[in-house]
């Protein structure tokens, strides 16, 4: 299976008043065609920017991508001209947001919308725009697609918004889908719903999908593999399966027990223990060592590097790496 | 759709009844407020200033009567679109304004179009060059015209494009003799309205300049910005489409609240051009202490305003899908 | 005492703020020891009439050979005196209507919002005319007229400020001890909600000035004294020959209001400090 697309050491920093912060820092990955690879983490954790700067929508002032490679049908994203990135985007690499009534312009119809990227990367004549932005939004299953298209954003629910969003994705038949919590505004119902759709929809037209989410049972559901981030760095990869089963990584292994308490005691939310250090007091060595249970003095001595602990698992954590005490 | 808009339009006709009303309970209490009354000015033009004879006249237009009854009298003179005679023209108020309230219309339209206008590409352009030099300069100088007299600026515009560099008449509304008709006459006329509308819209220039400049960044940071730029939009795109009609909310708004300030400023303008509307009308008014006509024009005037606020709220429910649906 | 500090700080930051500050202490500083520095006064006859700047008098003479510079310095205080004492009482009305509209709400609310929106219906500057017309050009009835039209904007404002404070929890805590409402607003809420009424304060200062010099332009100014607008309106007519007789008026209503506003804007940023990044 070749990839998809392919990063390779993507570094983002952001300037402050109080300093720099570095948001994303050496990430690699690559996603296969018609995977999906799902990056998780708390907030903070860098995975929104990871999203936003594979298109390059990371606000410059003041954020800047200062390092890597992003390999996508044989060209380097970042080294692209504004034109040419223009024309990746919403062609061949589409992006949805976590909340539709944002993401949409309040004063512009559905139709006009949609027809926005069918005009302006394929060319359609405005009288096939209205009937092919009728079929898409038929194809992401809203009822009355005809009656819908001449409607505001407002007019709709937060589902068929969404819906509406990935029919705007979906318009070009793009190769790679970045959702960004794509369900986390939503109902838990429509979640699944929307969550379906998108299956359905990759599996028809091929499409491989990063998926950025805190969600670990969207993950589950859905995805093929996992990035686990923390504090802009990749910990832990790999397969779901692997990581659900085998996690190595002590901070996954913190999200996992902390989701399975909150399915178990219903509402109430289980966290780790300790919060996300701030991205101006980054602590000595590793990262998480102040709130892992497993740490020992090397950790804060020094940052631990990516390595596999099996084929194709790489961990940053010395005590998975077998480091001895 | 259409019945709601409908509704919609109703109501806000609805709402002119006690607006005008009052308006016209003010315009009666400045009447009554005002030093001496009809009857003292028609007494003292005539040079009879006996109090008998004063007394009588006063009788005569009802003005010994209770201040209730009269007030109802008043109400029922304006309902007939009587506002009074101007004692010293000895002409009806109404004429007079009639005469003159198309003059100040079309100063007064041309004026805001052109502010919106230019205020409006201004603003955008500032935000997207947010930083730059020009971005600078056009927010200085909108911070200079606005601080600037409306008045003493169409001086110095006279000074300079009518006595130093000879290029455009230095007021009135057309040339004095020349019997011009049809599209030469418009033209003159055109050629005419250029530096007091200029000299009127300036001010509102620099207002709508720096709103739109802020409404745009407040728009920048929306999230539906970075959507539309995901889809493959260009820069430019996203600015003069997508963020402007967000944007230009607020300018529209405001321009629609400011139109009873416009009116203010028509009276400095035309004083200064000669500009033979109404705002040159409360000038004249206020040199022959014309008071009846002088409220006159404030009463007309501020109609003028209620039914401006009604087409703005009307186009702003047009500009914004939100706002009909309520 | 340290947020007078912070507040000083941010301030001094915003370049064109102190500079604002400092040609409007410069201005003040001319209407308050101009008349003794150069004790001429504005309606004497001093010399021929027409004659330039930088000849014998520094900026020369009138139609009617006045001193422009004695005109200059009168009018500032004119200026000053109108537009502070107008920009006071329209804060004073603007700030307790809008208290009383936006603690109480409800019907009272209703009422004194129409009241409001009904000023704002009016032409400002047309009512200001009339107003003056009718009650004859003085100082004291110059500054009412002004105030009246001004006050409404000033309304609103705190009719905002005191609708977002009065449901906050510290507004609470003092209804439960049973603190009077008259102590609530003006002990509690009302210091909290002085920054934006200082701004528009300061703002008003400049709008009433320019309404002041309109309204001596077109002749209603107090007949007794020189200002800046009335300079200009003499000057209308010998525009020609002499246009530096309403130029140089006019420059200090436009340097003086300038001033005012960036420091307003100044004051604004320093007591309103937004997050600029998220």
């Amino acid at each position: 299976m070749s990839a998809v697309i392919e990063v390779r050491d993507l570094s983002v920093h952001f300037r402050t008043t109080l300093g720099v912060v570095k948001a994303v820092e050496g990430l690699s990955f690559a996603i296969g065609e018609g995977e999906t690879m799902a990056i998780v983490g708390e907030s903070g954790s860098g995975k929104s920017t990871v999203a936003h700067a594979l298109l390059r929508l990371v606000p410059d002032p003041p954020g800047k991508i200062v390092a890597g490679h992003v390999r996508f049908e044989d060209q380097n994203l970042l080294d692209l001209s504004d034109a040419a990135i223009r024309h990746v985007r919403g062609r061949r690499i589409a992006m949805i947001f976590q909340d539709a009534m944002a993401a949409l312009n309040p004063v512009f119809t559905v139709e006009r919308q949609i027809g926005e990227v069918l005009r302006l990367h394929l060319g359609l004549a405005p009288d096939r725009i209205a009937a092919e932005v009728v079929e898409l939004l038929r194809l992401v299953g809203v009822p009355a697609p005809e009656a819908r298209a001449r409607q505001y954003p407002h007019n709709l629910s937060g589902g068929m918004r969404q819906r509406v969003m990935i029919a705007m994705a979906l318009a070009c038949r793009p190769k790679l889908l970045i959702a960004d919590e794509p369900t986390t505004a939503l109902d838990v119902t429509v979640q699944a719903q929307v969550l379906d759709l998108i299956q359905s929809l990759k599996a028809r037209f091929g499409m491989a999908v990063l998926l950025i989410t805190h969600d670990l049972g969207v993950v589950a559901e859905t995805a093929h593999r996992v990035i686990v981030m923390y504090a802009g760095r990749k910990v832990e990869e790999g397969a779901v399966g692997d990581i659900f089963g085998d996690p190595r990584h002590p901070y996954t292994r913190g999200l996992l027990e902390a989701a399975k308490r909150e399915e178990s005691e219903g509402a109430f939310l289980r966290e780790i223990p300790g919060t996300v250090p701030s991205p101006f007091e980054m602590p000595k060595g590793c990262s998480f060592a102040p709130r892992c249970p497993d740490a020992f003095d090397h950790c804060r001595m020094e940052m631990p590097e990516l390595r596999d602990v099996a084929p194709g698992r790489p961990v940053a954590c010395f005590a998975a790496q077998g480091a001895s005490r | 759709m259409r019945k709601t808009t409908l509704a919609f339009v109703v109501r806000r006709l609805l709402h002119l009844v006690p607006v005008v009303f009052a308006i016209a309970a003010m315009n009666f209490l400045l009447i009554k407020l005002a030093p001496g009354d009809a009857a003292d000015i028609l007494a003292g033009q005539m040079g009879h200033a006996t109090l008998e004879f004063t007394e009588q006249l006063r009788r005569s237009f009802g003005l010994d009567l209770p201040l209730a009854e009269q007030f109802v009298v008043y109400i029922g003179r304006l309902l007939r679109l009587d506002l009074g005679m101007s004692f010293i023209q000895g002409v009806p108020v109404l004429d007079l304004i009639a005469d003159r309230l198309l003059a100040t219309v079309i100063l007064m339209v041309v004026a805001i179009v052109l502010a919106v206008g230019v205020g409006v590409v201004l603003g955008v352009v500032a935000a997207r060059r947010r930083g730059t030099w020009i971005d600078t300069v056009i927010s200085v100088s909108a911070l200079i015209v606005y601080a600037t007299p409306a008045f003493w600026l169409g001086l110095m515009l006279i000074v300079l494009f009518s006595i130093v560099f000879d290029l455009l008449p230095s007021g009135g509304m057309m040339k004095i003799g020349a019997d011009l008709s049809g599209f030469a006459y418009a033209l003159d006329v055109a050629r005419h309205l250029i530096l007091p509308a200029a000299t009127l819209g300036l001010f509102y220039v620099a207002i709508y300049t720096r709103l739109m400049r802020a409404a745009m960044l407040e728009v920048y940071s929306l999230d539906f910005i970075t959507m539309a730029r995901a889809k493959g939009l260009s820069e430019t795109t996203v600015a003069w489409t997508h963020a402007l009609r967000n944007a230009l909310l607020p300018v529209v708004t405001l321009a629609g609240v400011q139109i009873g300030h416009l009116l203010g400023g028509s009276i400095l303008v035309e004083t200064v051009f000669g500009w033979p509307g109404l705002g040159r009308l409360v000038f004249d008014a206020l040199l022959q202490r014309d008071l009846n006509l002088l409220l006159g024009i404030l009463f007309v005037s501020s109609i003028v305003v209620v039914i401006a606020n009604l087409i703005v709220d009307l186009l702003y429910g047009f500009l914004d899908p939100r706002i009909v649906h309520k | 005492m340290n947020i007078l500090w912070a507040f000083w700080a941010r301030f001094r930051n915003n370049r064109a703020a102190v500079g604002g500050a400092v040609v409007l202490a410069l201005v003040v500083l001319l209407a308050l020891v101009g008349p003794w520095l150069y004790p001429v006064d504005p309606f004497d006859m001093v010399g021929r009439p027409f004659m330039p700047p930088f000849a014998r008098f520094p900026l020369g003479t009138d139609v009617a050979g006045r001193d422009i510079l004695a005109g200059i310095i009168h009018g500032a205080r004119i200026s000053l005196l109108i537009g502070v004492m107008a920009s006071l009482a329209a804060t004073a009305i603007g700030v307790t209507f809008g208290a009383l509209a936006g603690y109480y709400g409800g019907r009272i609310d209703d009422a004194l919002m129409r009241i409001t929106e009904f000023f704002l219906t009016i032409p400002s500057f047309v009512l200001a005319v009339v107003l003056v017309a009718i009650f004859s050009p003085t100082v004291a009835n110059i500054t009412i007229a002004i105030a009246i039209v001004s006050w409404p904007s000033v309304a609103r404002l705190a009719r905002g400020e005191f609708i977002a404070h009065r449901d906050r929890e510290y507004v609470q805590g003092c209804r439960a001890i049973g603190m009077p409402d008259w102590e609530i607003i003006l002990l509690q809420i009302m210091p909290n909600a002085l920054p934006p009424v200082i701004v528009v304060a300061s703002l008003t200062v400049a709008t009433a000035i320019l309404t002041e010099s309109g309204l001596s332009f077109l002749g209603l100014g107090d007949p007794n004294l020189v200002s800046w607008g009335y300079m200009i309106g003499v000057a209308r007519t010998v525009l020609r020959v002499a246009p530096w007789m309403a130029a140089i008026p006019g420059l200090m209503i436009l340097v003086t209001v300038l001033a005012i506003n960036l420091v307003g804007e100044g004051l604004n940023d320093a007591l309103n400090p937004r997050l600029k990044q998220r």
